[in-house]
């Protein structure tokens, strides 16, 4: 199916003008809407491999899930239900006392391309703000929460600490990430995985999801 | 009893009794010796290597901060980075001398100095009381860079363990430096009658014990600003018992009295023409503006130009590769000492990247040609390629393989200049003014000094536009120090300027992110024209 291709390779190169031309195209030629979502869900899983090699960098990977993001809208309409997030719902956030957004938003375009619905509460996010979120939303796979400075780590072990008391707690895994965390701090507040980048957070979840 | 083991340093010639099981990083601490430890003692960024031996004969190096003492010891840190080029002297605008003495004594000279506490370094001055001539000056590094590189590790270790080893330590240091300047002078301490210090707004708030948590979370501010006029005998800083000392105002949480000493040292505020003032360290503190209005920020610039992060990184010490050229015979290094090559700082950072990206070796994206692509411009560049960890790297001499740019490194770079670049931007865009209105841009500080402004601007960090406007102005900050001490009427204007200063906190800016990420990419080269 040299459509479906094409459609992989538009996302692969970032060309979000033509994507949503081409994932048109493929459809018109009868391909099947879950194997292109899944083509193009593969396409975003090589860039980020790219990207963990330093091949390329932040700006490649955003458009790259920007030409992602165009596919799905028009892809979107012919897959059954809420199939567009195969794995389901995430919420995100950078912890209080924690202004800094980039490196969230990264991961939370990548996690979104890697087919999830994400839900992102912004910066400087209480606990009982994520607390709340994870309650209004009982079908949430994965919490992730950022924290950029080492002064604000503790606040991501107490958020951490919180969700693990939290009832709901065994229908969820906690991700965690930031530039000052390590697997070790991970280890310690008791979260289920760290991934050092935007990249291996988004293979990360889709493994904790599947 | 617990054990207690000998440890006998060189070149000191010093020699401390510790307890067993404490780590060689906290002897040395003991024993005054601080190393340069950018990770905080964490073991990760391998810069506190020593040479141990128990015989004197059979040396191994090992990191200090790793290594527990179990036996008596001799410890070698003559090649552990602890001597930095700094900066001491400048001189950029002349101030009328009227000084704000309280007192002075009834009979003999008497003198004042001015401090810049940097993150990592302390420079020192000592100005003659009765006539403001400049008689010497002295500088050392910060030591509490044993206790992490950048204000957040700092600022982390007094949220965990309180204020006493950081204050205890800047305060010594302070004293140690009175010493050498009295000594150097030829004069007694107790003749020194007033001190201005300038520093961030951590090293402001270690130095009074100011509380912390407001500056570490959101929304980052200070707990205190205030022109600060004490008794230096309150803070153990022994100079005339009745002497003071002054620490200027802070504009916000990452815009310290530092960046008020630079202000004070160029007045943009007395400007028609609308200047740009950067001092770039591990912060970058930018300030914009003229006469009408002044606008700063903070940019976490990174501590990439300060050699760290990057994987041969160093600061600008002996071995550093400071600058390099590259033109059709190939690429051309210079080296700080003249030595052997052992590894890049700062200035040589941005020349090599400027570099490559004129040489064809990296493309817009930031990445770096591999071994085949790299032949394919130039026969002779394959032979500066290597690799490092599956990642192409740039060999800068076949003859030096331990000495080589790494692709990550670049993106480490990319990270910093954008971060800087998006600042000035936003600066320009609250002042509603564009790069062309800009007429001079001021670089303070060691970095700006020896970085080559051509290369800044070809890498992007500094707009293209203006490469020729760019004018070093060395220890602004220092300077701005001791204009407060030689005239009353700039060290009471800082009070107004901290108000006066807008400060723009990028965080918050919805704008930021876009600016910073398309800020990422490096700049087309442009064609080169002889000046």
């Amino acid at each position: 199916m040299s459509q479906i291709q094409n459609v992989a390779d538009a996302v692969a190169a970032g060309k979000a003008k033509v994507v949503g031309g081409l994932v048109q195209e493929a459809l018109d030629a009868g391909c099947d809407a879950t194997e292109l979502l899944n083509a193009m869900i593969d396409a975003m899983g090589v860039v980020g491999e790219r990207f963990k090699k330093n091949e390329i960098f932040v700006p490649e990977m955003l458009i790259a899930a920007k030409a992602m993001k165009k596919g799905v809208e028009v892809l979107k309409p012919h897959l059954a239900g809420d199939s567009a997030n195969k794995y389901g719902k995430m919420i995100i956030g950078t912890v209080a006392g924690d202004l800094h957004d980039i490196g969230k938003n990264l991961v939370a375009m990548m996690i979104e391309s890697a087919g999830f619905e994400v839900i992102d509460l912004g910066v400087d996010v209480s606990i009982q703000k994520f607390v709340d979120a994870v309650k209004a939303n009982p079908d949430v796979k994965i919490v992730g929460c950022s924290a950029l400075l080492t002064t604000t780590m503790p606040a991501l072990k107490d958020t951490v600490a919180a969700l693990n008391e939290a009832d709901f707690r065994s229908n969820i895994k906690v991700m965690v990430g930031g530039a000052p965390i390590t697997q070790e701090f991970a280890d310690e507040i008791g979260a289920d995985a760290y991934t050092p980048d935007a990249a291996s957070a988004a293979q990360k979840a889709k493994e904790l999801a599947s | 009893m617990p054990q207690t083991y000998k440890l006998t340093f060189r070149p000191e010639n010093t020699a401390i009794e510790v307890p067993g099981n404490i780590t060689l990083m906290e002897a040395l601490k003991k024993a005054g010796i601080f190393l340069d430890a950018p990770c905080g003692g964490r073991g990760t960024c391998g810069k506190c290597l020593v040479k141990i031996s128990e015989n004197g004969l059979d040396w191994t190096e090992v990191k200090a901060c790793q290594t527990k003492v179990k036996t008596s010891l001799l410890v070698d840190t003559r090649n552990s980075p602890k001597n930095h080029r700094i900066l001491t002297s400048s001189s950029i605008r002349q101030v009328a001398f009227q000084p704000s003495f309280s007192r002075v004594p009834d009979k003999g000279p008497y003198y004042m100095a001015a401090f810049d506490i940097g993150t990592t370094t302390i420079a020192a001055y000592l100005l003659d009381g009765e006539t403001g001539r400049e008689i010497c000056t002295a500088s050392s590094l910060n030591p509490q860079a044993a206790y992490g590189a950048d204000v957040i590790s700092r600022a982390n270790y007094v949220l965990e363990h309180g204020y006493k080893e950081l204050t205890d330590c800047i305060h010594g240091a302070a004293n140690k430096l009175i010493g050498q300047l009295a000594q150097a002078a030829g004069i007694q301490r107790e003749a020194i009658c007033l001190l201005c210090f300038v520093g961030n707004t951590c090293m402001h708030h270690i130095f009074f014990r100011f509380p912390m948590e407001s500056l570490v979370r959101a929304p980052y501010e200070p707990s205190q600003k205030g022109l600060i006029r004490e008794k230096a005998s309150d803070f153990d800083i022994h100079i005339h018992p009745e002497g003071e000392l002054i620490f200027l105002p802070v504009i916000a949480g990452f815009v310290g009295a530092d960046t008020m000493g630079c202000i004070l040292s160029l007045r943009p505020d007395l400007q028609e023409e609308i200047s740009l003032m950067l001092d770039i360290g591990t912060n970058g503190e930018l300030v914009l503006g003229n006469k009408d209005r002044l606008v700063c920020c903070s940019t976490a610039a990174g501590p990439a130009f300060e050699g760290a992060k990057i994987h041969c990184g160093m600061r600008g010490a002996q071995g550093a590769i400071d600058h390099m050229s590259y033109d059709p015979s190939g690429f051309h290094f210079t080296v700080i000492g003249q030595e052997a090559p052992k590894g890049i700082c700062g200035s040589g950072l941005i020349d090599t990247v400027a570099c490559l990206r004129r040489a064809g070796l990296i493309d817009e994206s930031g990445r770096l040609l591999n071994k085949e692509e790299a032949a394919a411009l130039d026969p002779a560049f394959p032979s500066h390629i290597t690799e490092w960890q599956h990642m192409p790297a740039f060999l800068y001499d076949p003859a030096f393989p331990e000495v080589f740019l790494t692709q990550k490194d670049v993106r480490e770079v990319q990270l910093a200049k954008g971060a800087i670049a998006a600042g000035i931007l936003l600066l320009e865009k609250h002042l509603g003014v564009t790069h062309e209105d800009i007429r001079k841009v001021y670089i303070a500080g060691a970095f700006g000094n020896y970085m080559d402004p051509k290369s800044a601007c070809d890498i992007g960090l500094l707009p293209y536009s203006l490469r020729d406007r760019v004018v070093p102005v060395g220890n602004a900050a220092g300077e701005g120090a001791k204009i407060a001490l030689l005239n009353k009427g700039e060290l009471d204007k800082t009070a107004e300027l901290m108000d006066q200063v807008d400060f723009l906190e990028l965080a918050a800016l919805p704008e930021f992110q876009d600016c910073f990420i398309d800020e990422l990419e490096f700049p087309e080269i442009e064609e080169q024209t002889e000046d």
